[in-house]
């Protein structure tokens, strides 16, 4: 099943994350239409490859995040929600926030 | 408990990682709103409101439990603008108001370190930060004050100034230059992190007598206390480790410092400023985009990191584990300035048992230093007796007799001529603790070190001078 349009979403950093994304705390992004549901793991891949404006190996470790940095979709708990296999819907708010104080 | 994890075939079993817990819909605690956190070490699933007042409870019960906080107290809460900060503050607020169930008697005033000197920061980025700072601890009415990291230069005069809404910075260029000279001599990284850990430690204690705040508020939480008790134990802190994780850090006589977010991780505190909505500011430090293996601190932080990520138990472990490490005689309470070390007030190991690990240290380090052929059947004899721990001393004179103008033997009476005099790195060494001594082995010369330091070296030394030449007198 394809979607036809977009996927509009507001992608959040905190915690210092946002230094490795042009220090914009806030992006609104549209993500393109692809095969099959956007997940956070597809979601990662593309911000890697769109948004990040160096080091990523400061933000992403293999396909997930680096440990340290929360996600929060929704204000809710990632790990609640399936982690990176969370299917991402219109409008959803994820926040991207790091405890490593100084990474 | 103490079974072996060896199979019969003699392959080894390892620990499992984190299984994947299937979360019920409804908070575990009110069975009525949907969870929104999962919290590690209880593995529970909590609504907002439930770990809001989760998080609540924690704090009031950490410094009830403690039995340390009076009414007429008036606390320096540390404030850097991070979301933990932020967050202490905020439940300082709601401990302090009214609708409180059971209010905080005590008083608290808010302090913020301006370290941009060592990073290089401009003047204006600077002032933009301690205005913004400002303006999150207006919202709270705490009474504020700053001061910069350079004032540990600055001999008299006031060091912490009001901040008010339109303060600017005051800063003073010679002390500034001074700063940025010590963190240039340092070389390493880690060397740099420890010597900004202790610098800090020093400007808490110092802002605090000077605003007559008898305790001290930093927002550690346990995974930062995670990770310095492993960084601590890399940089041979081991015996202050204690002082270092604890609750209370008790070094100073009249002023203590307090870490009252102890009982909760970063993540529960993270999600607290989230969820309140609390405004951070990010203020770039030494270690900031520095890659995980670039010094001992950052090392140590991406292990307990991941182990949080894949053992989440094991983190508190770690935690525990270092608060109960404090030996019998490290309280230092009615030690007299004399055995102290210089920079972080820690007890000297002067009186080493015979074969301690810093003898075996300071060993190698002395065969090392003199190569292969250096080492003979005379290099033993030569050092004096090993059991007053007098073996350091000599290796680092050793060490450092090519580089430095060594002055110690030769004038005894130069020990008050306060100016003229350069002071060598065995003579600042003897007066530190292993771990400090680790920095200064790092600077390339010592005389850009604050001058409170190298005060307290000269009195020192001319006392022990004094006490030489006095020996032959006494009974």
């Amino acid at each position: 099943m394809s979607q036809q349009q977009g996927l509009e979403i507001t992608l959040e950093f905190g915690g210092g994350a946002e230094l490795l994304f042009g220090n914009l705390k806030k992006h609104q992004v549209t993500l393109p239409a692809c095969e099959g549901k956007w997940t956070i793991r597809s979601l990662l891949t593309w911000m890697k490859d769109n948004l990040l404006k160096e080091r990523p190996e400061l933000f992403i470790q293999g396909e997930t995040v680096r440990p340290g940095i929360l996600v929060l979709v929704n204000d809710a708990d990632w790990e609640l929600l399936g982690q990176l296999d969370y299917e991402i819907e219109a409008k959803d708010n994820i926040l991207f926030i790091s405890t490593l104080h100084g990474g | 408990m103490c079974s072996r994890n060896d199979e019969e075939d003699g392959s080894q079993s390892l620990m499992e990682g984190k299984t994947k817990l299937t979360w019920t819909e409804v908070c575990q605690k009110c069975s009525t709103e949907k969870p929104v956190i999962q919290i590690l070490q209880i593995k529970h699933a909590y609504c907002r409101n439930c770990f809001l007042a989760h998080v609540n409870h924690k704090f009031r019960s950490t410094l009830g439990k403690s039995k340390m906080m009076k009414p007429s107290d008036v606390v320096l809460a540390a404030f850097s603008g991070s979301g933990k900060s932020n967050a202490m503050l905020h439940l300082l607020h709601a401990g302090l108001s009214e609708q409180s169930h059971k209010r905080f008697l005590f008083k608290v005033q808010v302090l913020y370190i301006d370290e941009g000197a060592i990073l290089g920061t401009s003047l204006e980025d600077r002032t933009a930060n301690l205005q913004a700072i400002s303006g999150i601890i207006e919202q709270y009415g705490f009474k504020s004050y700053y001061t910069t990291l350079a004032s540990i230069f600055e001999e008299t005069g006031s060091k912490c100034f009001p901040l008010v809404k339109d303060s600017t910075l005051k800063i003073k260029e010679n002390s500034e230059e001074e700063l940025k000279n010590l963190f240039l001599n340092v070389k390493s990284l880690t060397a740099r992190e420890d010597l900004l850990r202790q610098l800090r430690r020093k400007i808490f204690l110092q802002s605090a007598k000077e605003l007559d705040c008898c305790k001290v508020f930093t927002a550690n939480t346990s995974t930062d206390l995670a990770i310095h008790i492993l960084t601590d134990v890399s940089l041979g802190r081991g015996s202050q480790m204690h002082h270092d994780v604890s609750f209370c850090d008790p070094r100073d006589a009249s002023v203590k410092i307090i870490r009252p977010l102890l009982e909760l991780s970063s993540k529960e505190v993270t999600y607290y400023s989230v969820f309140h909505e609390l405004e951070s500011i990010y203020i770039p430090s030494l270690c900031t985009k520095a890659s995980s293996d670039s010094s001992i601190h950052n090392m140590s932080k991406q292990f307990v990191m991941e182990l949080m990520e894949n053992f989440p138990s094991t983190v508190s472990t770690v935690f525990r584990t270092g608060e109960k490490l404090g030996s019998t005689n490290t309280t230092n309470t009615c030690e007299t300035e004399d055995n102290l070390c210089i920079i972080c007030q820690m007890k000297l190991d002067v009186s080493v048992a015979a074969c301690s690990s810093v003898q075996a240290t300071d060993f190698s380090r002395l065969i090392s230093s003199l190569g292969p052929a250096g080492f003979d059947n005379k290099t033993l004899s030569q050092l004096p007796d090993t059991s007053k721990g007098i073996l350091s001393n000599q290796a680092d004179s050793l060490l450092c007799s090519s580089s430095t103008s060594c002055c110690s033997d030769s004038d005894v009476q130069c020990g008050c001529h306060k100016d003229v005099q350069r002071l060598s790195f065995p003579d600042v060494e003897k007066l530190c603790c292993y771990g400090c001594r680790l920095i200064i082995h790092d600077m390339e010369n010592t005389s850009s070190l604050p001058e409170s330091i190298l005060h307290k070296v000269r009195t020192r030394r001319s006392l022990e001078n004094m006490r030489e030449s006095i020996q032959d007198f006494l009974l």
